[in-house]
């Protein structure tokens, strides 16, 4: 029994005396880690500095790393922060814990992806686009397809209260303003609209042919194209007078009070860089490189080929939050 | 000497003793005869420190033991043993180790502690049983081990609860003997519960008589 | 030292652990920069999705209770009780749902069945497998404890069916409701399962609503009508708790001879450990479908599991040790207001692993507290605080069945507290601390929701990595992983039951 409870105090010990001497950087992520450790490895290898990194998932809302960045607040463990979209990053500046940074590497991202003092920097980016089926005629080419006849009970979108769909209404509503983006919404659902859980639900739906087309993000879309599936990619309202396609990059940002600054500003530049851009463009999730000229593979367009929905993240963020209400009882209508 | 003073007990508010009034002398073999229930094992108990009157007063050897409410000599200072009607041998330990817990405790060297178990074992007629698991033991012999790890303290007072209530006639018989025996001995004083009035005749030098929580004499 | 002195120290240990961080929390959420106010709270009455999470809830928690209970018992009886083949190894196969971590299973079935399987009924299907080895196993316990003589004296004037109906199962009527009462809170704080199958319960809703926002303050008042619900139900169980634990021993039982059922009997046992356990780990295996998927998940997984095995393995000791040292304490009664603890204990294990999770790191990130927080002795108070009700409840059963009078004999003795302590009641629970040593590396193990809130940066667990890799990582990788978890799971278990039958041969 004494030589257990020996056992067991020198294991703690060992536990616990994890203290290194290396230079090592923390990193809280909620890009996905299939694609984010990959990267996070290639910097420790190139520079030497040991990450210490936490993921989290878009399953894991309520336990997520955004809870535990507040809940630290006071007593910041984490250096840098790599969110998946920069509403969180908002979020995050509102509530005081990030510090300005600018990376040399940002420059050449175009400026509405770069937060105007400098709280966040986005890159590598997710694009909003219709995926539609390949026996569909006339194929849709804006999001106001939702709202066509030709379309009625044919197209499903993914629940608003969730993820990047959330965001992207709350794009719509710094941009169109409140009356005409319920109007869409309204008129959406009169058109028998189906919702889906997520995305990637929608995208397979389209894939088996249930429904003609859905608005998804661009690494669903990519990922069924690759797969072989039916379907084909559109990147809507690209016509003049038409707002664009919406982006959602990732965004790094520096934690206020973080124990490592150096090393935290060389994981963002390396995050920053073009490389990292190009391994994101050619692994799996297929983000759009921010930087013109990155090499990428020939499913997606470059972002300078792209007409980009031009809004303002801090706005998004706030509109987020307010309109919360109005969608869930447009849902539960 | 152990004096029992007016004396109340009750569980769940159930009276189980009422007014009990008991001497006990030194070196007497006391009797307490009564059906289950009568309350006699509770007045075992009361002397052990084990059950705290609920009025009254309990002194062993001119010194207050137990008081309304209180224990204020803790059993092990009290210098009385006991044997359990369930004889409470502890499983876990052989037999040797059973009889040399209480000499253990008071810091005996093992040679010494070893050499008094054996004597004791021999006493009661179990010399090779020493390293015997208790389980392996037959009812007479664990009889036996609890009869001498209560005796290897040498108490100045020896309580048993109806002991030999589960043996068959013919070794109930035999081990009364044998109690008696030991008894003039080692000249301690026994008090002695049992609800078999043969029994009680053979062992005792008095026999007090319990019912319904009260002493009938 | 004083008895009182040690476990008072040891009760002030524990309330550090789990009360005080929670306490704090409570006090936080009716603060606003100073000033006292209420307006955390009133979410609970303005906010309609919330309410209806909770009515889900209450649904889901009462569906799956009354599933898991009712077929639980009647399983209970036909492994315990009857001549049915392979009894105890169909035991063992169904216990193996409630070992491995949920989502496993869920994301197993969801793959079976596709979408049709998310939602309401997915998920009490799913919590309805995890749960009912609870039934099976709490009805085993109490037919333990049925004195033969009642149902032998029945038995001389009817058959076993209305035996069974008349007497045995009156008899162990406590174990129904404790299993049902057990099942319910579990299944109402439940988390994983709800949110993988994307039905919006209220531990999920209290939550995700409030992440939105990131206001600690309305998400401990969400929490509320949580720890009202666990609150009443242990005041139910509070009139269970008297019952007296004694065991027959298993040769005593009167068993119930199938003759003509047992063939049939046998094969929908059969059938039912086929379509609950078999089905969802092949459904794992031929995910996994190749040699290089495993290889490829067994280096990935080697490091996260290297960290779980260890935290777990050095979890389930703080869980014994403790364990032992509270049920002491509440057997005792050593001290008056012993029913607290007792209560407290069982709250921490009832309430949300994220609510106690997010208290945990309110409390303890601290920079004079780093070395708890930056470091996995966090992981471990929270294994602490969360699992302590299992290993003291399971000790407690022990503790109630050493006879009084073999503590007596030892006082006589000249045996102080601890002298009896250390050489009588520790050594005759010595089994009772190893299956508590065992449930607690289990549940240690096992645990997600509070370890992805509290493990330190690269020290990440095995079920957290997984979890992670769900999104968007390879279904073959991500099944292969969940088999290693799962074997990770069952071996300790597999050498406990090796163990007993060893043990018993012996004896």
């Amino acid at each position: 029994m004494k030589r257990v409870i020996l056992l067991c105090t020198v294991l703690m010990i060992t536990a616990c005396s994890s203290q290194k001497e290396q230079q090592s950087v923390t990193v809280y992520v909620s890009e996905d880690q299939v694609f984010s450790e990959p990267i996070l490895k290639d910097f420790e290898k190139e520079t030497g500095i040991k990450v210490n990194a936490l993921y989290d998932t878009e399953e894991s809302k309520s336990t997520g790393v955004m809870n535990r960045l507040i809940a630290e607040k006071n007593n910041p463990r984490a250096d840098v922060y790599w969110a998946n979209e920069p509403v969180r990053a908002e979020v995050l500046r509102q509530k005081g814990i990030l510090i300005p940074y600018l990376s040399p590497n940002a420059k050449g991202i175009p400026e509405v992806f770069i937060q105007k003092a400098h709280y966040w920097t986005g890159f590598s980016a997710r694009v909003r686009l219709l995926l539609v089926g390949e026996g569909v005629k006339h194929k849709p080419d804006s999001i106001l397809a939702y709202t066509a006849k030709a379309y009625k009970d044919r197209a499903v979108i993914a629940n608003p209260l969730f993820g990047t769909t959330t965001t992207h209404i709350a794009a719509l509503f710094t941009l169109w303003g409140d009356t005409k983006v319920k109007t869409f919404l309204e008129a959406l659902k009169q058109n028998g609209t189906a919702i889906s859980t997520s995305n990637g639900e929608s995208a397979d739906f389209v894939a088996k042919g249930r429904y003609a087309f859905a608005l998804v993000d661009s690494d669903d879309a990519v990922s069924r194209v690759h797969q072989k599936k039916p379907v084909s990619i559109v990147y809507p309202d690209q016509k003049k007078g038409e707002p664009g396609v919406f982006v959602v990059p990732n965004a790094v940002m520096m934690i206020k009070g973080a124990p490592n600054p150096k090393a935290a500003q060389k994981l963002i530049d390396y995050l920053l860089s073009r490389e990292t851009e190009q391994k994101l463009a050619f692994a799996d999730c297929a983000q759009i490189p921010l930087h013109s000229g990155v090499k990428m593979p020939q499913d997606i367009k470059p972002i300078d080929q792209i007409k980009v929905m031009q809004v303002d993240y801090e706005q998004v963020a706030q509109k987020l939050v307010e309109i919360q209400p109005y969608l869930k009882s447009w849902l539960e209508q | 000497m152990i004096i029992l003073e007016s004396i109340d007990v009750s569980f769940d508010e159930q009276p189980i003793l009422q007014d009990v009034h008991l001497k006990i002398a030194d070196k007497e073999r006391l009797v307490l005869l009564g059906s289950s229930g009568s309350g006699k094992t509770t007045v075992l108990k009361l002397i052990a420190g084990f059950v705290t009157p609920d009025r009254g007063k309990v002194f062993i050897d001119g010194q207050l033991a137990s008081e309304e409410g209180k224990i204020l000599m803790p059993p092990h200072q009290r210098d009385v043993s006991m044997v359990f009607q369930d004889l409470a041998l502890w499983p876990h330990m052989n037999v040797a180790k059973n009889i040399a817990f209480g000499l253990k405790i008071q810091g005996m060297p093992k040679k010494e502690r070893e050499k008094k178990v054996h004597d004791i074992l021999s006493m009661v007629g179990l010399e090779d049983a020493g390293k015997k698991r208790i389980e392996q033991l037959s009812g007479g012999e664990k009889q036996r081990v609890a009869l001498a790890r209560s005796l290897v303290l040498s108490p100045k007072v020896l309580l048993m609860d109806e002991p030999l209530s589960s043996l068959d006639p013919a070794l109930n018989v035999r081990l009364r003997t044998q109690i008696v025996k030991l008894q003039e001995e080692l000249g301690f004083t026994l008090v002695y519960v049992t609800h078999n009035e043969a029994e009680a005749k053979e062992i005792a030098t008095r026999v007090v008589s319990m019912q319904k929580g009260k002493i009938v004499e | 030292m004083k008895e009182r002195t040690l476990f008072g120290g040891v009760v002030a240990f524990l309330f550090v652990v789990g009360a005080l961080p929670l306490l704090m929390m409570l006090f936080g959420s009716l603060y606003d920069n100073g000033r006292f106010t209420l307006t955390a709270y009133k979410v609970l009455f303005t906010n309609t999705a919330l309410l209806e999470s909770l009515k889900n809830s209450f649904l889901l928690a009462l569906t799956v209770a009354t599933a898991s209970t009712s077929v639980g018992i009647g399983l209970g009886i036909l492994l315990g009780k009857s001549d049915l083949r392979f009894a105890k190894f169909f035991t063992l196969m169904l216990v193996i749902p409630l070992v491995i971590p949920p989502y496993i299973l869920a994301f197993s079935w969801a793959d079976l069945f596709g979408e049709w399987f998310f939602g309401f009924w997915g998920v009490v299907f799913v919590l309805f497998t995890v749960y009912l080895p609870i039934a099976i196993l709490v009805t085993m316990l109490y037919l333990r404890q049925i004195d033969p003589h009642l149902e032998e004296a029945a038995l001389q004037m009817s058959s076993w069916k209305k035996v069974l109906w008349l007497v045995t199962l009156p008899l162990i009527r406590p174990a129904i409701v404790f299993a049902f009462l057990l099942v319910f809170i579990l299944a109402f704080g439940e988390f994983s399962v709800a949110n993988f199958l994307r039905y919006p319960v209220f531990s999920t809703q209290s939550f995700v609503y409030f992440s939105a926002f990131y206001d600690f303050r309305a998400a401990t008042a969400a929490a509320l009508p949580i720890v009202a619900v666990v609150a009443m139900v242990f005041w139910m169980q509070r009139f269970l708790a008297e019952t007296k634990m004694h065991f027959i021993p298993a040769s005593l039982m009167q068993k119930i001879r199938l003759l003509k059922w047992r063939l049939p009997l046998f094969l929908f046992v059969l059938l039912i450990v086929m379509l609950f356990v078999i089905t969802p780990l092949s459904m794992l295996v031929f995910k996994t479908n190749s040699m290089e998927s495993f290889l490829e998940a067994g280096e990935k997984a080697l490091d996260p599991l290297g960290r779980s095995l260890l935290f777990a393995m050095l979890g389930a000791t703080l869980l014994s040790v403790f364990g032992f040292l509270s049920a002491y304490i509440i057997h005792k009664r050593l001290f008056r207001w012993y029913r607290w603890l007792d209560g407290s204990i069982l709250l921490l294990f009832a309430l949300p692993a994220s609510l106690f999770g997010i208290a945990l790191i309110l409390f303890w990130n601290r920079p004079y507290t780093n070395f708890i927080y930056a470091t996995p002795l966090i992981l471990l108070i929270g294994y602490l605080g969360k699992y302590l009700a299992l290993t003291t409840k399971i000790t407690e059963t022990k503790l109630v069945q050493i006879p009084q009078n073999l503590m007596d004999a030892a006082a006589l003795s000249g045996a102080s507290w601890y002298h009896t302590l250390w050489y009588i009641i520790l050594p005759l629970s010595k089994e009772v601390l190893l299956v508590g040593w065992v449930v607690g590396f289990i549940f240690s193990l096992r645990e997600n929701t509070m370890t992805m809130l509290l493990y330190p940066p690269g020290s990440d667990t095995l079920p957290v990595y997984i979890f992670t890799q769900m999104a968007n990582g390879k279904a073959s990788l991500i099944a292969a992983l969940c088999l290693i978890m799962i074997t990770a799971t069952l071996l300790p278990l597999l050498f406990l039951w090796l163990y007993n039958t060893a043990r018993r041969r012996d004896a």
